[in-house]
Formats: C-alpha cells, structure tokens, sequence
C-alpha cells in the first residue's frame, strides 16, 4: 500500500513536470512547432492558413504536408492562451499526460492487475522520450495518445461488452491517423491484429462491423485530400529508396530483383536500429549532443533488465493478450523502418507502448522475486533515483544551452523587439540563415515573427515571393548580400552574429540575442545616422 | 550430418573467397563451437546421426555468414582457444583454477581482437574508450554548466564514471538485429532465441559459464573506441552456436526455412 502511494505521487509529480517551464525546456519553438503554430493561428483568424487554404485538412508545412491534429489541436489553446510557446505546446502536455493514465488503464483492462497497471504508469510518467515528447507540440505525441485511447476503448468495449464504447475506440484510431503518418501504416495493422486476436467475439457482433465501416468512412476525407496533394506529400518523398546510400545503390543495380533486395536490407536495418537495446534504453531521447555521454533512452537505463525479463514473462502476467503486446513490439518501428535518413525518435514514439507495457511486467516480476532482499531492493530503486536526478538536471539544464540552436533560438527574440520597434523601420529584412559561418542553416523566421508579433494573417496569406525569398507587410525574409543590397535609412536587418559586414555602410548595432549558453546568435543593424 | 555441415562451411569459404587456410580455419573454429555444445549438454558427439540433435537443419548451420568471411587467421585461432579452454573447463575436476584461465585468457585476448594491443605488444592507450575525447571535453563542458553547484557536487555528478555508462551502452549496442543477422543470418536469431528461452526455462547454475563467458568478451571487446563487430561475434561463437543449437530441435522448420531462404534472398544482394 504504501510502495502504491508513493508510486502514485510520483506519477503525479512527473506529470505536473510537464507542464512546468514549457517556455525554456525545450528552448525554443522547433521548425515543425511554429509551422503548425501558425497554420493554428492563421486558421484561428482567418479560416485559412498561410498559403491561402480555406480549413484545409493537410496543411502546407514546410517541405511537405503537416497533419491535420498538428494544426488543429493546438488552435484552442492558442486562442485562448495567445501566440506564445505555452499555448503551442499545453495540448501536448495535457494528452501526454492523459497517456500515462490510459496506459495504466489498458494494463488493468489486459491484466486486472492494480499492481502492474500503476508499474506501467510510472513507467511511462518517469521515461524521459515521454517526458521530452509530451513538452513539445509533437504530433506523434497526439498520435501515442490515440492509439493508447483507441485500444484501451476497444478492451474495455470488448470486456463491458459496452458498443457504443467500441465505436469511440474505432473514432480514436482514426484520429491517430489524423495525427500522424506512421500511424497511417500503424493504425491498421493494430486494428487488424485486435480483429484476429480476438475473432471469436469480433466476428459475432454486428457493432464491430458497424466501427470498423465507420472507421474506413471517418478516413475518406483524410485520403481524399492525401492523393490530391501527392506530389508534395511527404509519404513518397521520406520513403527508404530516397535515401542517399539507399538511392546510390539502386542506381548502381537497376534490375528490379536487385532493388528489392536493396530496399528489403536496409529496411531491416532501419528495423534493427529502432529495435535495439541500445536506442530505446541508453540514447533514444536524443535530448543532448550525439557526442555527449549523458544520453538517455526512452525508459531509464536501469529498467533495462526489467525489458529482458518481460520479454522472457510476459504471458504471466498478460496471459492471452500476451501475442497482441509482442505483436505490437514487432510492429511499432515498422512504419519509422519505412523511412530514410537518421533514426528519428519522433517517427518510433509508439515503440513506448509495447516496451513500457513488457517492462512493466518484467519489473514487477524482479521486484515480487526479490522481495525479501532488501539490499537489492534499494541498490534498484537508488539506481533508478540516481537515472532519474540525472535526466532532470540534464533536461532542465544542460539541453536548453547545448541544444539551442537546433530550435532556431532567437526569432523569437527578434520578433519580441520588432515588435516593440515595429513603428521605427520602413523595412525590416531578416536573413533566414541561423548558426555560424563554418556551417549555415536555413531556418523560418517567416513563421516564427509573423506568429508572436500576431501579425493580421490575410498580409501574410498575400505574401510576394522574392527571386530569394518572401515578403509580407514590411517583412523580407531573404538572403543578404551586402554587394547588391540597397541599404536605406530606417531598415532594419537581422542577420546570424558573424555576418561579415559591409564596410561601405555604416551600419549601427541596435540589438544583439545571445543563446541560452551566452554565445551570440544574431544580430540587428540599421543604418547610423 | 555434422561432416556435411562443416563441409558446406568449407565450400562456402572457397566460393566466397577461395583463401584455403582461413576455409580451414573457420571451419575447425565452427566444428569446435558444436563440440563446445555437444560437450556442454552432456551428449556424444556424433558425425553421422545425432540421436539428441536429429534435425537436418543443422547442415544449414555451415552457411552461417561468421564462419564463411575473410576473418583474421589471429582471431580465429583466438576463439579457437576459447573453444578449447571451455572444453577444458567442462572436462577437467579443477574448475575455479580452469575459470580463473578462461578470464584471464579472454581479457588478455580481447586486447588483441579489439586492436587495443597490436602484434607483438604494441598498446594503442588512445584506442581506449577512458580516452574518448569527445567523452572527456562534455565531462568539463557538463561541470561548466553547472556553476551554481558547489564544485565538490559538480565532481561528483559529472566525472569520469561515465565511461561505464558508455560501456554498458555499447555493449546493449553489440547485440543487435543488424549485428546478429549479418553474423549469423536472419534465420538462426530464432533458433538462438528459442535456445536461449530453454535455457532460461531449464536454468541450472552450469550455465552461468554461458552469461559469464558471452559478458566478459562483451565487456573486454567494447572497451575499445573501434569496435570490431566481427571480431566480438568470433569469439562469442561457441556460445552463440550453443544456443542456437540448442533451440534448433524445437523450432518449427517451415519458418526456419522461410527465414533461410529470404536470409539467403538478402545476403546475396548486391
């Protein structure tokens, strides 16, 4: 009773953690953020979203399609809230931690089990991938919050023998597939997997068959509006074949059994990155530097051996419903495997599910065989306490000054100054490159100032494209080079922090951001007088 | 069926890359890796017919892709010195002397099969992961950081401990899919699975030889900066045979099979 309260506390503390500081960890709104952000705003004001589309369902982001939650889960919050990063990212927080409660929820309806489901809730509450994904306005955390939804629903409809219940499950899966695109291969599959499972009681009610129609019909307009945007959708550009190794070996060996084994080996070893012990228990969450030591998984590392024992127990605590957790484990990576580029954490975020769901049982396994020795009791639990210190000061403070930059960090300081200053300049030019010389990114300060200065979205939907960039209102946001630039009085230019400067204008500092860490990041010039 | 195991091993190291000696010595290394089972499970090792392992499959086992590869020679005549010395410890009355000889054997050895000590006795001190520099400079960068703490709890949480965290991470790192497939084909992880999960089920305190072995080479291989998959699965070979050996009686041999062929479909492939 007393290992449940304070389990219990725990849970509860984890989850009011993410909604602390939601403004400074992460940094800084991240690319993908703002670009649903906006659309959330620009929709919010207008009915259209930047590019001019009246409540479009997959919105233009930047390089390919967003999905319609990204957008439209965060625009209540942003009406309410305003164009600020706790607005943006409170939805994440709030489904996330909706996620830790159903997910204790499904545990008791697989397992009836007290003890297990409040294991699975901690598991989940105190894992840092989850931590880190529910304080970020992330559309594989909406995703996550569905399916766990839709397959809690569909046990308890299963078990209550509730229909209604089952229908609400078949409309969360839907939404899951709303929300994000590996949930487009996921989601069914599940559903598929829960069909033939539990066949004996599906086939004989007419209300699964009415759910799963429903289901099919609810995704007509999702479809619809996918094969009208196929060109630029993401589903055929992110594919494995486009990625660089993969696509140089395909054109080496053009005969078509020659690519399918191509695309078949690296699809394997896509799966085996995501399925590695490696990634989802040492260095998954990505949170600092690749180099940095201090890395952490999805789950703390020493829930490691409670992952292997599950795998080992499974079947004693979920008995039957075991198949469907292992089946789940081997397909969670799968749509994410499908992908090229690095192994990304946000594609493998349903990976949380089944590992949390046999670490669980695998924990309480160890901890029930070990109750009697105290010593190894506490070497654990201090373990996991020490894992635990370490990702809070890691998160809290060292991956806002390491990891800075990769969020952009600094437009939004811009947009905070121009906004007070907006009246000073004729024109205010900002140069989209962001980082240091040695290597330039390219970022989107034409969403970020638009969306905290709450610029009127109809002069942005009326954007003029520049042969290097793009206008709106008194905006350019362009390259510059100061060889062909015509430098005028009450121009205001915006530019990374070791931009060499045109000595043949005498242009004056008006304003300098600095990162978290102190090292500068941009800075603001107009011309002296 | 053991005969034509090994004489598939071989064939498949002339086809592949037509060196005789390391086709000889890959499949001296794979034949004592099944005595090493045969030895292990208390059974007599039989080349014709098996009464404990009658399963044809077994003659698949010789086209596991650790065996069939341009290895070292060094190498193999290191785990072919690991072979022998579990034999030796399965067969001799002293067995902590004969541990003692394994551990010691198999840290010594590690230091050649992971590069850290190169022919005769060179040692590479910054091959060692104690020396990563990346490592050492976000130690201070972490403790920079973190100058609002006094400096003696700023040591104690950023320090050089880390490195074993590292280490435990590479070693998590060491058995994956990938690692395992391209070693011993896509096919033989369900075998090694299904011998494991019996083992597991039949647990008995001889076997703890098994963990402690497949941990110390783990262990001693990824204290090294370069890691050489290829290396550590060689001398992980008598276990992992065992295992895999182990299961193959009770594996259902359609899927086998199936998993076999598409193995082949991928290791093939250009």
């Amino acid at each position: 009773m007393f290992t449940k309260k304070i389990l219990l506390i725990i849970i509860f503390i984890a989850i009011i953690a993410r909604f602390i500081k939601l403004d400074w960890a992460p940094p800084h709104l991240s690319n993908d953020e703002i670009g649903a952000a906006y659309a959330a705003y620009s929709i919010s004001k207008t009915l259209k979203d930047g590019t001019n589309q009246f409540l479009p369902i997959l919105w233009q982001s930047h390089g390919g399609y967003g999905s319609p939650s990204a957008v439209y889960i965060p625009l209540t919050s942003i009406m309410i809230f305003g164009n600020n990063d706790f607005a943006v990212r409170l939805p994440s927080a709030i489904l996330g931690s909706l996620t830790i409660i159903f997910i204790g929820l499904l545990t008791a309806e697989l397992t009836k089990n007290a003890r297990l489901a409040l294991a699975a809730s901690f598991l989940l509450a105190i894992s840092p991938w989850h931590f880190s994904a529910s304080r970020w306005a992330l559309e594989s955390n909406y995703a996550l919050f569905f399916i766990v939804l839709g397959i809690y629903l569909f046990f308890f409809g299963l078990n209550k023998n509730k229909p209604w219940v089952t229908i609400v499950s078949l409309v969360s899966f839907a939404l899951s597939i709303y929300s994000y695109y590996t949930e487009w291969v996921l989601t069914p599959l599940i559903i598929l997997s829960l069909i033939i499972f539990y066949r004996a009681t599906v086939f004989k009610k007419k209300i699964y068959y009415f759910a799963i129609l429903l289901f099919g019909v609810l995704l007509i307009p999702l479809f619809t509006s996918f094969i009208q945007n196929l060109n630029s959708s993401r589903a055929s550009s992110e594919f494995i074949s486009k990625d660089i190794v993969v696509r140089r070996l395909l054109v080496k060996h053009p005969k078509s059994i020659e690519k399918g084994q191509i695309i078949l080996k690296a699809i394997l070893d896509k799966y085996s990155s995501y399925n590695n012990l490696d990634y989802l228990f040492f260095y998954g969450a990505k949170i600092l530097p690749k180099e940095n030591p201090y890395q952490f998984g999805f789950f703390l590392t020493p829930f490691v051996m409670g992952f292997i024992w599950g795998l080992y127990k499974l079947k004693n605590h979920y008995g039957r419903s075991s198949n469907f957790v292992y089946f789940l484990l081997i397909v969670s990576p799968l749509s994410a495997s499908l992908t090229g580029g690095e192994i990304n954490n946000w594609r493998s975020l349903p990976q949380l599910l089944p590992v949390a769901l046999i670490t669980a049982s695998g924990t309480l396994y160890i901890w029930d065989f070990v109750k009697k020795n105290i010593w190894i009791k506490s070497l654990g639990v201090g373990l996991l306490l020490i894992s635990f210190m370490y990702f809070f000061l890691v998160y809290f403070r060292h991956f806002p000054l390491q990891k800075a930059v990769g969020y952009q960090y600094g437009y939004k300081q811009i947009a905070l100054f121009v906004d007070q200053h907006y009246d000073e300049f004729e024109k205010i030019i900002i140069d989209p490159r962001f980082g240091d010389r040695n290597y330039y990114y390219i970022g989107v300060p034409s969403s970020y100032i638009p969306f905290y200065t709450y610029l009127d979205p109809v002069k942005v939907q009326n954007a003029r494209y520049l042969p290097n960039g793009i206008a709106f209102d008194k905006y350019e946001f362009r390259e510059i080079d100061w060889v062909s630039e015509k430098v005028e009085r009450n121009y205001l230019y915006a530019v990374p922090y070791d931009f060499i400067l045109n000595p043949k204008y005498n242009l004056k500092l008006v304003y300098e951001i600095k990162l978290p860490n102190w090292q500068q990041a941009f800075k603001l010039y107009t011309l002296a007088n | 069926m053991v005969i034509a195991t090994l004489f598939l091993s071989f064939i498949l190291n002339i086809i592949n890359h037509g060196h005789i000696l390391i086709g000889i010595l890959n499949t001296i290394l794979l034949f004592f890796s099944i005595y090493f089972y045969f030895k292990f499970s208390q059974q007599k090792l039989s080349f014709i017919k098996s009464p404990d392992l009658n399963s044809p499959l077994i003659i698949l086992i010789g086209a596991i892709p650790l065996f069939t590869r341009v290895n070292d020679i060094l190498i193999i005549f290191i785990a072919i010195g690991i072979c022998l010395l579990t034999l030796l410890y399965l067969t001799t009355r002293f067995k902590k002397i004969s541990i003692l000889i394994i551990a010691t054997y198999i840290l010594f050895v590690s230091f050649y099969a992971n590069g850290i000590i190169k022919l005769p006795f060179a040692f590479q001190t910054h091959l060692l992961i104690f020396n990563d520099d990346w490592t050492n400079l976000y130690i201070t960068q972490m403790k920079t950081e973190s100058q609002y703490m006094p400096n003696i709890i700023r040591s104690l949480i950023f320090n050089p401990a880390v490195h074993f965290y590292v280490l435990l991470s590479k070693i998590a790192g060491l058995f994956t899919l990938k690692n395992l497939y391209d070693a011993l084909l896509i096919a033989n992880i369900y075998p090694l699975v299904k011998g494991l999960t019996l083992d597991l089920k039949n647990w008995n305190k001889s076997k703890t030889l098994l963990i402690f072995g497949i941990l110390l080479i783990s262990l001693s291989m990824v204290v090294s900066r370069s890691e050489k998959i290829n290396n550590t699965f060689l001398l992980l070979s008598p276990f992992l045979i065992y295992f895999i050996l182990r299961g193959l009686n009770s594996i259902n041999k359609t899927i086998y099979l199936a998993l076999f062929i598409m193995s082949i479909v991928i290791a093939i492939g250009p």
